[in-house]
């Protein structure tokens, strides 16, 4: 699927499959990661009535599980991902020793987020379609099929509000060898914090009442 | 030494979509309803069920508490609140003693895992003491005479191997406070008489233990107190007889 994908969009914007196929393999790979991750943390909580109703287990524990299951699969992806990338892109550098902040500040962001969604689903579970729909539409706004330098510096706010695309390339780029713009990374530190104090306050106040909104 | 505390113990829950103003209408408010809780207003203006209220207790070491009431008493409500799953709205809740619930026995159960995975995972979700899985396994597969189906997945096993398989690991470790709802736990009457010993020693080993029934002969044989609930208020608590005969005049 990939590959097809690569073909067209490499004729399309008339680049390089070589430098286009490992570009675009890392973001769909990230890509999915992220959106099958919030969606099934939207479901965290419902779906695993019959378990909160039996035993008084903490919350993070459905949250994380969303999230292992995801990265597993990932981790499965990888395993044709990552020989793609080394065959077609030998520049492994210093560089590349940026992915282990760039998975960090990755799982803080999707901790987060993740435990936000389980509990707002929780409350309002219509909440689950209203993500779905956004993570459907977030795709064509990210740069995932196409490489953010071709806006050529034009509406840069596209990429610079877009989470999503920050989230992708502080993973993507150490992997092809350079450090995602500065900027992603002052802007995941600064969601990883504030999110993860908003989950904080939010579950201190409201997790005693998740049982009963389920 | 195992033991359990209720202090003037509330427990109010929101009713989320529900019909709000039909829910709150006077008529529904004032009426007076047998089953259920009493449904009133909530803090925020919304419809809310008053499921515990005002309960006060305490079980040491040895009490077997038999919970009788109708269908909607607060049974089940007063089960999980003790096992903290339900956070009671005011009052103090206290627990000595690592808690074991049975409401469900197949919880954990992943049909795509064979037996032997099945009983680590079940192990794990209940919390058992993983030093001595190699025990629990052995046990396991004596008791429940699976043999080499315990190598195949769940999903091959038909409705009766499962449900031995689960009640299987559920009771090999004792527990100190071990909760029960009707059905499930030693309700399962056609285990024949071995899993009915089994019952027995488990029961037996718990610390304290309460039940939710509405099986005379189940309270009979194994508690030695009971409790009325109605409209999530204790209507009597005293020894066995004198509350199962409390509960029966009641209907006259």
């Amino acid at each position: 699927m990939v590959g097809g994908i690569t073909v067209v969009y490499a004729t399309v914007f008339n680049m390089p499959i070589r430098e286009l196929l490992p570009f675009i393999a890392l973001g769909i790979m990230i890509w999915m990661l992220i959106s099958t991750t919030l969606a099934d943390a939207c479901k965290a909580y419902v779906a695993n009535r019959a378990v909160i109703l039996e035993m008084p287990l903490p919350y993070s524990h459905y949250v994380l599980k969303a999230i292992a299951t995801n990265a597993l699969i990932t981790a499965h992806h990888m395993v044709v991902v990552v020989p793609i990338v080394l065959i077609l892109d030998h520049s492994l550098t210093w560089q590349t020793l940026l992915i282990v902040p760039g998975l960090l500040l990755l799982f803080a962001n999707l901790f987060w987020a993740a435990s936000f969604l389980a509990l707002i689903c929780a409350r309002f579970h219509d909440i689950t379609l209203v993500v779905a729909s956004i993570i459907q539409l977030a795709i064509f706004v990210t740069p995932i099929f196409w490489r953010p330098e071709m806006l050529e510096g034009r509406r840069t706010f596209i990429l610079e509000a877009n989470p999503f695309y920050h989230l992708i390339a502080v993973v993507r780029q150490p992997i092809l060898g350079n450090a995602a713009p500065d900027f992603s990374y002052i802007f995941l530190s600064v969601t990883a914090v504030l999110g993860l104090s908003l989950v904080a306050f939010l579950h201190k106040n409201y997790r005693k009442r998740v049982v009963f909104w389920i | 030494m195992a033991s359990i505390e209720f202090k003037n113990v509330y427990l109010e829950y929101p009713v989320l979509g529900g019909d709000r103003k039909r829910l709150l209408s006077k008529q529904v408010l004032q009426q007076y309803l047998r089953t259920g809780g009493m449904l009133e207003k909530g803090g925020s203006g919304s419809a809310a069920v008053k499921a515990l209220s005002d309960v006060s207790f305490h079980l040491t070491q040895g009490d077997r508490l038999g919970l009788i009431g109708h269908n909607g008493a607060g049974k089940s409500t007063m089960l999980r609140t003790i096992a903290g799953i339900y956070p009671a709205t005011s009052g103090s809740v206290h627990l000595d003693g690592v808690c074991s619930s049975l409401f469900s026995m197949a919880l954990g159960l992943d049909p795509d895992a064979t037996g032997y995975e099945n009983i680590r995972l079940m192990s794990l979700l209940r919390n058992f003491d993983m030093n001595k899985i190699d025990e629990i396994i052995v046990d396991v597969a004596e008791f429940t005479e699976l043999g080499s189906y315990l190598d195949m997945p769940v999903r091959t096993y038909s409705s009766g191997m499962a449900a031995r398989l689960s009640f299987a690991v559920v009771t090999s470790q004792p527990c100190d406070i071990l909760l029960i709802d009707e059905g499930i736990g030693a309700g399962d009457a056609s285990f024949q008489e071995k899993a009915q010993a089994r019952i027995k020693a488990f029961f037996s080993k718990a610390g304290v233990m309460v039940i939710a029934s509405h099986a005379d002969d189940l309270l009979n044989q194994f508690c030695n107190k009971g409790m009325v609930l109605e409209q999530g208020q204790v209507k009597f608590l005293g020894s066995l007889d004198d509350a199962l005969e409390f509960y029966n005049s009641s209907f006259d």
